[in-house]
């Protein structure tokens, strides 16, 4: 599914010229939704969120 | 051998990439720029370029109003010039809303600029991102490009370059203008690679410090999280070090059916350093290494099973207390497979954590320990494409396998629109599924409004609900039942030149659905909540 979304919408190149509303700062992936929901906090309590490294976004590794 | 496959298959993907980027490169060249370079206009009054005699070396300076970096970069240029003599040439990309243009000139200090009417130069180079400088020499009416420089590496490299393009031009080396080798080398990994020649200095492009601070309140529950973190960015190396802490403060309120577990406060921290390394073979392969440690109870539930459980069986013979601890690791490779606007990243690593365990007791047996160190390796590949003029995309997909528990598949897409120029429109959808026994799905949605002075406004909503972990009702179980919840907050950032800061509050919900019977003991923990959520963080540049 990645890589096919990856062939249907980024196999283009739009030119300098054009890339002048795409560059804004706030376009960056370095905070997601405006920093609202980029927090470590939420991924406790939402045991399905967050795209971490390893057992802390493996859910309830505790549970039984 | 979940984990090993998933290993292999990360392993796989970085080997993909690396012989994907050596085909690419084998293929890079620069072509000769004398037409394009002539056809350049005077910006705006559009008169022609002034006579570019032969010999002469020239630095191309790309730059557009709305490039933040290129201020810097041009006010260094426009004052070497002045110092040195040696010519720039600034060539501005973008002819819309020309008083920005004027304002950037005159910050930069350039008063001449240049505009490249037809696209036919950037076209011809293949300029795809900004800021962007490129060296090149005037020889028997043609202009070659000598170097190129995506990372702007100073105006002492650059002086250094020139004196080594005509040392060599002296020595004879490169006096062959039949050697088209010597210009079609791939010259943008100068601008990172110092290993080609050893004579780029490795210089510092900046350093920067953040400071975050987050809490989450509810009634019984009290979450701070805080970071600080300095990132160094060097021409080979770009480096992350940050400590945190997380601290859980719960007052533990057992369940009315307890007739052993009593009321009581507790706070709990854990401590977390991590290291980001991210090696740069050159502007368009990277290599991603990180290393963390930490030490203590991560999240709030944890800390409350492990009172449960403590007020539970502590005076019983095999209890432990609990002591979490944990390390990760992982290694991948980040490539740019479209210049400046696609890419795509493949992480793999391990993780393991000691965990605070449950305990179970029957009569007349020994007292059971439940779980108490979970392996755990990942697989993680993420894209980010410029689908549009307007619109970007970011996708991640990870595989984790962890102890005891089947594969599980994370998903999630973001999306930046942006509206105009001062109105954007973000969204994110993620999707989780662990085979049949756990599924998961958020929605968010943002806006940002950019307002006078450097400050930004921003409205969020999100909504995530989930099946629950319970995997069979029938079982006395500290998983959570299906969740709900909801949250919504308001946002407010500012950025100068260097010194930059957010400011966001808000309201979340997180309401779910009834335990069942055999577990009642932990309604209280899996109790619906509202919360506070206060989130301030700031930074500054070096």
């Amino acid at each position: 599914m990645l890589l096919w979304a990856n062939f249907l919408g980024g196999c283009s190149t739009i030119p300098i010229h054009e890339q002048g509303l795409a560059t804004k700062p706030n376009m960056a992936f370095g905070e997601s939704l405006g920093g609202a929901f980029d927090s470590s906090v939420i991924s406790q309590i939402e045991p399905g969120s967050g795209i971490g490294n390893g057992g802390q976004a493996a859910g309830c590794i505790a549970c039984r | 051998m979940h984990r090993m496959s998933l290993i292999r298959l990360g392993l796989g993907l970085i080997l993909i990439l690396c012989l994907r980027w050596e085909a690419l490169v084998a293929s890079n060249s620069y072509p000769e720029i004398g037409d394009e370079i002539r056809s350049l206009k005077v910006w705006p009054e559009g008169d022609s370029i002034e006579r570019i005699s032969d010999g002469e070396v020239l630095i191309l300076d790309f730059f557009a109003h709305w490039c933040g970096p290129c201020l810097t970069v041009s006010q260094e240029l426009s004052q070497w010039e002045k110092e040195s003599g040696i010519r720039v040439i600034p060539i501005n990309v973008e002819t819309r809303k020309p008083e920005k243009t004027i304002r950037f000139m005159e910050k930069a200090g350039i008063e001449k600029a240049y505009f490249d009417e037809d696209h036919s130069l950037s076209d011809k180079l293949g300029v795809y991102s900004l800021p962007l400088v490129a060296l090149a020499r005037v020889e028997d009416d043609r202009i070659l490009i000598l170097d190129w420089y995506e990372t702007f590496p100073g105006v002492s490299s650059l002086a250094q370059r020139i004196d080594y393009h005509l040392t060599r031009e002296q020595s004879g080396y490169a006096s062959n203008k039949s050697d088209a080798d010597q210009n079609r080398r791939p010259a943008k990994s100068y601008a990172r690679n110092s290993s080609l020649d050893g004579e780029i200095a490795r210089n510092s492009i900046g350093i920067e410090a953040v400071g975050t601070f987050e809490r989450f309140s509810s009634s019984d529950i009290q979450i701070d999280n805080t970071l600080l973190a300095t990132e160094w960015n060097g021409l080979q190396w770009v480096s992350a070090f940050s400590i945190s802490r997380n601290r859980s403060a719960i007052d533990y309120t057992p369940s009315s059916r307890d007739l052993v577990g009593q009321g009581a406060s507790r706070s709990e921290s854990s401590d977390q350093v991590s290291l980001n390394l991210e090696r740069i073979h050159n502007p368009r392969l990277s290599f991603l290494y990180s290393l963390s440690i930490y030490d203590g109870f991560t999240d709030f539930r944890s800390v409350w099973l492990d009172e449960f459980y403590r007020q539970q069986f502590e005076p019983v013979e095999g209890y432990q207390e609990g002591d979490p601890k944990g390390h990760s690791i992982s290694l991948g490779g980040r490539y740019e497979y479209l210049p400046a606007t696609a890419l795509l990243e493949v992480v793999t690593g391990f993780q393991f954590d000691r965990i605070s365990p449950a305990y179970e007791a029957a009569p007349f047996q020994p007292l059971t320990r439940g779980l108490s160190e979970v392996d755990t390796a990942f697989v993680r590949a993420s894209s980010e494409n410029l689908l549009s003029p307007r619109l970007r995309m970011k996708q991640q997909l990870q595989i984790a396998d962890t102890t005891e528990r089947d594969l599980r598949f994370s998903y999630q897409c973001d999306l930046n629109y942006a509206a105009t120029e001062s109105l954007t429109i973000k969204g994110s959808l993620g999707l989780t599924r662990e085979s049949s026994a756990f599924d998961s799905r958020h929605l968010g949605v943002a806006i940002e409004r950019n307002l006078a002075g450097g400050f930004l406004l921003s409205l969020a909503g999100r909504r995530y609900d989930d099946s629950g972990e319970i995997v069979d009702p029938l079982i006395l179980s500290t998983a959570a039942p299906a969740l709900e919840t909801t949250q919504y907050g308001m946002g407010l950032s500012w950025s100068g030149e260097r010194l930059a800061f957010k400011l966001l509050a808000g309201r979340y919900r997180s309401d779910y659905d009834a335990l069942p019977p055999i577990s009642f003991q932990f309604e209280n923990l899996y109790q619906d909540r509202r919360w506070s959520v206060l989130r301030w963080s700031g930074s500054y540049a070096f």
